[in-house]
């Protein structure tokens, strides 16, 4: 297959549910802590994974002798709408905590998702906010139930070229006759001349949006970005265990 | 091992002068005055029930039951009453599996108590009130406050609302004395909603300081020691009364074209309707039976299509997944005579009174004897009718399946009835309950439990392992606020947990969504925004973007899903893409289907020795009791696979192989698709395991196949034993959707996922994300986890029948079934249905990565190719 150029871009290097970009700056998407909060009379293991999938990378990387330098989170850090419970603070804080001990308090770039309405109280225990958007050179970061338009705006003239985004938890399911497996994947493609990437959830928030079958328009808290556009998307899915991306075209080539 | 089912003595006809002897002279003369005699049910029960034994009445629909136990009860409360002697306490509890029974006791309560009392005025006899209490999911919350008010005397309910009154202590004061309890339509609670009643019952003992007489009212079901233990638990005594019936019958089975191999689709096809409209037109008032509520909007469709003229406002479709307010609307036209033909699934099968049928068109094979019998038994309703019923056929194997069955309803045999044990999402639901009811010792509480029959061999250690989840033991320490109960392992005792519990309890108590059902709304096109029914969870995984269905007889485009609602667009003209849904379709009882077994043998056995076709036929039609066409039709199936292979019957179980583009081996293994599922998987589990790859499997109820590149049969044979497969079997569905839609219904009856938690409802969408996770999680704690355990086996005793694949096991061990082996060039006539049905599932051993990888590599492929 012709390879793309965007998928060329030696800038960013695809990693078990995110991303590292320059070789520096760590880019997670959603994680949706607490989302096994309502759920009946069993263990929360998902703060383990995630943990047990951080430690994992961040060694990968330290095999490489990468340092990460940066790390955003791209929004639903937290799962609930409304209230905190003990566990999520407790947990919330546990992982900042982690992200602090890898970067450094100022180094890390939380991004407001529509889950984090009060999410704020947590973030201000260790002296952090939210914020609606970051730029990092020519990329802006977004959760992605939002446009903020301000975000793509050239204050000093810089050419922002990329945006990336959480929030829409995208997974895709292969079939061949008569085989049927749901994988989660990365999303990149065009959008009003800038190169978008979808990131899918970081933490186990349950099946997702299945391309193939859930027309992504139709839903309330869908993506910012119209739905016809993203069939042109290209969809990646990561193989944690050969460490590579395989690049399966665009959507529209999968749903047919 | 499971406890033998007790043996029950039958009850006898008593005495006429006997029971005469007993009426209050104003119930005798209210009697007469209504009916000349009393009816055989009456004879065997009403002196049984006024002598308070345990007693379950079994008799045809139309044959009085409910009014008999009615009778006894009635009789004792107007002889109290007119003493005024009638106290302030329940003293009948009726429940019924039917929402919609208000008719029914309409017809056998409310109007003879009312009767009685007009006549009690008329004749100035004073008579206390005797109150009847209706209380089903439907009643309000004013009403349900009025009845704790004034206790009624007769209280009416469902099995959910009994379970709630259980719980609420102004019911459990009214209960504690009760002296009557009928659990009617008995026959219909082989499932969860039973084995909960089955506890309630128990519990209402418990709670009453007398123990009530239990009444079962049933329709023709087998066996009926079985069914009575059901009704009375373990050790306690009962009467079974087989009421017989004098409803004679008249079965034909009728194929719409002779030769049902060669003709194309479209003459079959018109030739059906054509025979169903003719059938329709010659009767006064139709039903249709069909196995599928997609088949039951394929019929309505066609017939209007076909026959404009004749169906217009007098033609209606009855399935579940319509909405209450239509079925109901559908029921009053029938009563009214206003229908002159109804298509409808299973929802009619049961009790309702539905007027007057004249005959019952059964499309395609009922798959079962006992739902045969029931489904004609709704034709000449009344006790000395003719019941009318008319098999149609669709296909060959539907043919002789269809033939049988009929041979079977004609001699009245009847297939086994399958009641769930020890189901530990039905049991943490009602330990629940218990727990908001009172404090209990845990010993005291295990007994109790294990007086149901359902669980009359529960272990101790499954309900140990019940209790440790509801007390949150296996949450880590720091999270046992999700806790509902709690067990003090110093005092023995158990008591609820949270302030919440009994709204918790309340909001989320049932069994039924076995199936999740989504909505369907219209979202574009016209009458948008409204709902127009439901369809069941697996039908919306097969839907595609622009797929046509229809649903109430209408045509529908889908266009999305959001949570437990589907949107679609109203008024299309396409036809619709997708014709049925597999999941919802009958299995073939084993009884039946070795009922054919046995026939295929007979008939072997005369083609092997020879015999002339005139014989051959002469046969069929007399062990068959049918028709010459249906006879050579059933000659002609049985001579192809005769002079192609070999006749596979109840003592040969053969395998035959051929190559097509992939290598097949077909077990032609007449047990009902129930077995052919056990067997199937365990089978394919063992190769795929061999080989590594996956294998596709096809099965129905006459067979099942395998298909892949390579099918190490012997050594998987080899293997699999009677002792093993439950293993085997375990191991192939542990990462099935089956498993995983299964788990989360059991989730949700064992309160895992509450559907309602403070006044929220949480949508199937967010259930299936949650159950999702929980199983996820689950897995990874302990595979002995009590609710995964129950998934497990709902799937392998209540989906799939193991019980009898492994009863087969052994027949092929100790030779009573041999297997043959033979290899054909292309799949015999009997095995031509399996085949072009395809394959319906896959036995997953490729890796996930390696089947990305592959994926991918086709990809690239393809995209070359360009």
């Amino acid at each position: 297959m012709k390879q793309t150029r965007l998928f060329d871009q030696p800038r960013i290097r695809f990693l078990n549910n995110s991303l590292l970009i320059d070789e520096e700056v760590f880019v997670l998407g959603d994680l949706h802590l607490g989302v096994q909060e309502h759920l009946q009379g069993i263990p929360n293991i998902q703060l383990k994974e995630i943990f047990e999938n951080l430690r994992e990378i961040f060694s990968y990387l330290e095999r490489l002798k990468i340092k990460v330098k940066k790390i955003v989170v791209l929004g639903d850090f937290k799962h609930k709408f409304g209230e905190i419970s003990d566990s999520e603070w407790r947990e919330s804080v546990r992982l900042l905590d982690y992200f602090i001990e890898k970067v450094g308090r100022k180094n890390i770039i939380l991004i407001k998702g529509n889950h984090d309405a009060v999410l704020e109280p947590i973030v201000r225990k260790r002296k952090m906010k939210l914020e609606n958007f970051y730029r990092y050179k020519d990329i802006v970061f977004m959760h992605g139930s939002k446009e903020y338009k301000e975000a793509l705006k050239n204050k000093k003239n810089e050419k922002i070229k990329i945006i990336m985004l959480g929030h829409l938890h995208p997974t895709i399911t292969l079939t061949d006759e008569y085989k049927r497996e749901r994988y989660k994947c990365f999303l990149f493609g065009k959008w009003k001349g800038k190169i978008v990437y979808v990131l899918p959830s970081f933490g186990d928030v349950g099946p997702g949006y299945d391309l193939a079958k859930d027309p992504v328009f139709k839903y309330r808290d869908s993506l910012f970005i119209d739905e016809r556009k993203l069939k042109d998307f290209h969809v990646v899915i990561y193989n944690n265990k050969d460490k590579k991306e395989y690049d399966f075209g665009r959507v529209i080539g999968l749903i047919k | 091992m499971t406890k033998q089912i007790q043996k029950y003595s039958r009850a006898e006809i008593r005495n006429k002068q006997e029971i005469i002897g007993i009426l209050d002279p104003l119930v005798k003369e209210w009697f007469f005055s209504k009916f000349k005699d009393f009816s055989d049910a009456q004879l065997y029960g009403v002196m049984n029930i006024h002598e308070r034994k345990n007693i379950l009445i079994s008799a045809p629909t139309g044959s009085t039951k409910t009014l008999t136990a009615f009778l006894s009860i009635l009789n004792y409360l107007v002889g109290l009453s007119r003493k005024n002697e009638l106290e302030e306490k329940v003293y009948a509890i009726y429940a019924s599996p039917l929402k919609a029974l208000s008719n029914d006791i309409f017809v056998n309560l409310i109007n003879p108590l009312r009767e009685i009392e007009e006549l009690a005025e008329k004749k100035g006899i004073k008579l206390q009130k005797i109150r009847v209490g209706l209380r089903t999911g439907d009643t309000s919350i004013a009403e349900r406050a009025k009845m704790a008010k004034h206790s009624s005397h007769i209280y009416i309910t469902t099995p959910e609302s009994l379970a709630i009154s259980l719980t609420t202590k102004k019911f459990i004061e009214m209960f504690n004395c009760v002296e009557f309890v009928i659990i009617d339509e008995i026959h219909s609670l082989g499932n969860k909603r039973g084995v909960y009643l089955s506890i309630s019952l128990e519990r209402l003992e418990e709670i009453s300081k007398i123990n009530p007489v239990r009444i079962g009212l049933s329709a023709t079901i087998a066996p009926l020691d079985e069914v009575a233990n059901f009704l009375v638990g373990t050790d306690r005594k009962a009467l079974i009364a087989e009421v017989e019936t004098k409803k004679k019958i008249d079965i034909k089975v009728l194929t719409p074209i002779i030769d049902l191999i060669d003709t194309n689709q479209e003459d079959l096809h018109s030739s059906l309707y054509g025979l169903i409209d003719k059938l329709i037109q010659e009767h006064k008032t139709t039903v249709v039976f069909t196995n599928t509520r997609a088949a039951t909007e394929r019929v309505v469709n066609h017939l209007k299509e076909m026959f404009p003229e004749n169906y217009i406002e007098n033609i209606g479709a009855h399935h579940s997944s319509l909405s209450k307010e239509h079925r109901s609307d559908i029921e009053e036209k029938l009563r009214k005579g206003e229908l002159k033909v109804v298509v409808t699934s299973t929802s009619l099968e049961m009790g309702i009174d539905i007027g007057y049928i004249d005959l019952v068109i059964l499309l395609g094979s009922p798959k079962s004897s006992a739902r045969a019998l029931q489904r004609i038994g709704r034709a000449g309703h009344k006790l000395h009718d003719i019941s009318v019923g008319r098999f149609i056929v669709l296909d060959r194997d539907d043919l002789i399946e269809s033939a049988v069955l009929s041979k079977e309803a004609i001699e009245r045999k009847i297939d086994k009835i399958h009641i769930p044990k020890n189901c530990l999402d039905v049991l943490s639901q009602q330990i629940y309950g218990m727990a908001i009811q009172k404090i209990w010792d845990i010993n005291e509480m295990f007994n109790l439990i294990k007086k149901s029959y359902c669980y009359a061999d529960l272990s101790r250690e499954d309900f140990m392992s019940v209790i440790s989840y509801l007390a949150g033991e296996y949450a880590l320490e720091h999270r046992n606020v999700y806790a509902k109960i709690w067990y003090d392992k110093e005092t023995k005792q158990i008591g609820k947990k949270g302030m919440l519990a009994r709204v918790i309890y309340m909001t989320n108590i049932g069994t039924i969504p076995e199936e999740s059902f989504i909505t369907v709304v219209v979202g574009q096109g016209e009458k948008k925004g409204s709902k127009i029914g439901v369809v069941d969870e697996s039908f919306l995984e097969k839907m595609k973007l622009g797929d046509v269905f229809v649903l109430g007889g209408k045509k529908y485009q889908y266009l999305y899903t959001r949570g437990m609602k589907v949107y679609v667009r109203s008024g299309i003209k396409k036809n619709p893409t997708i014709p049925s849904w597999f999941s919802e379709m009958l299995p073939l009882s084993f009884d039946s289907a070795l009922e054919i077994g046995r026939f295929r043998k007979l008939l072997s056995e005369r083609f092997e020795m020879k015999k002339n076709k005139e014989e051959i036929i002469e046969f069929i039609k007399n062990h068959v009791y049918c028709q010459e066409s249906v006879a050579k039709g059933i000659y002609n199936y049985f001579y192809e696979q005769f002079k192609f292979a070999e006749i596979p019957h109840s003592e040969r179980l053969l395998v035959e192989s051929y190559k097509g583009e992939k290598n097949y081996v077909i077990f032609h293994s007449l047990y009902g698709r129930r077995v052919n599922d056990a067997l199937s998987r365990s089978i394919g589990y063992l190769m795929a395991q061999k080989v590594g790859r996956d294998i596709e499997i096809g099965i129905n109820d006459n067979g099942f196949y395998f298909a892949g590149e390579n099918l190490p049969l012997e050594e998987a044979l080899k293997v699999l034993k009677p002792e093993n497969i439950r293993e085997a079997l375990e191991e192939a569905i542990s990462k099935t959707e089956i498993l995983k839609r299964r788990f989360r219904h059991c989730a949700a009856r064992a309160l895992m996922i509450l559907r309602n938690y403070k006044g929220r409802t949480k949508s199937v969408g967010r259930q299936q994300v949650s159950s999702f996770l929980l199983l996820s999680a689950i897995n990874k704690i302990s595979k002995d986890f009590p609710i995964l355990k129950e998934a497990r086996r709902e799937v392998l005793e209540d989906l799939m029948d193991i019980e009898n694949a492994i009863l087969v096991l052994k027949w092929i061990k100790e030779e009573k079934v041999k297997l043959e082996r033979i290899q054909t060039k292309l799949p015999s006539p009997f095995a031509l249905n399996l085949i072009l049905q395809g394959h319906m599932d896959l036995m997953k051993m490729e890796d996930r990565i390696e089947f990305l990888k592959r994926m991918h590599n086709e990809h690239l492929k393809e995209i070359e190719e360009k």
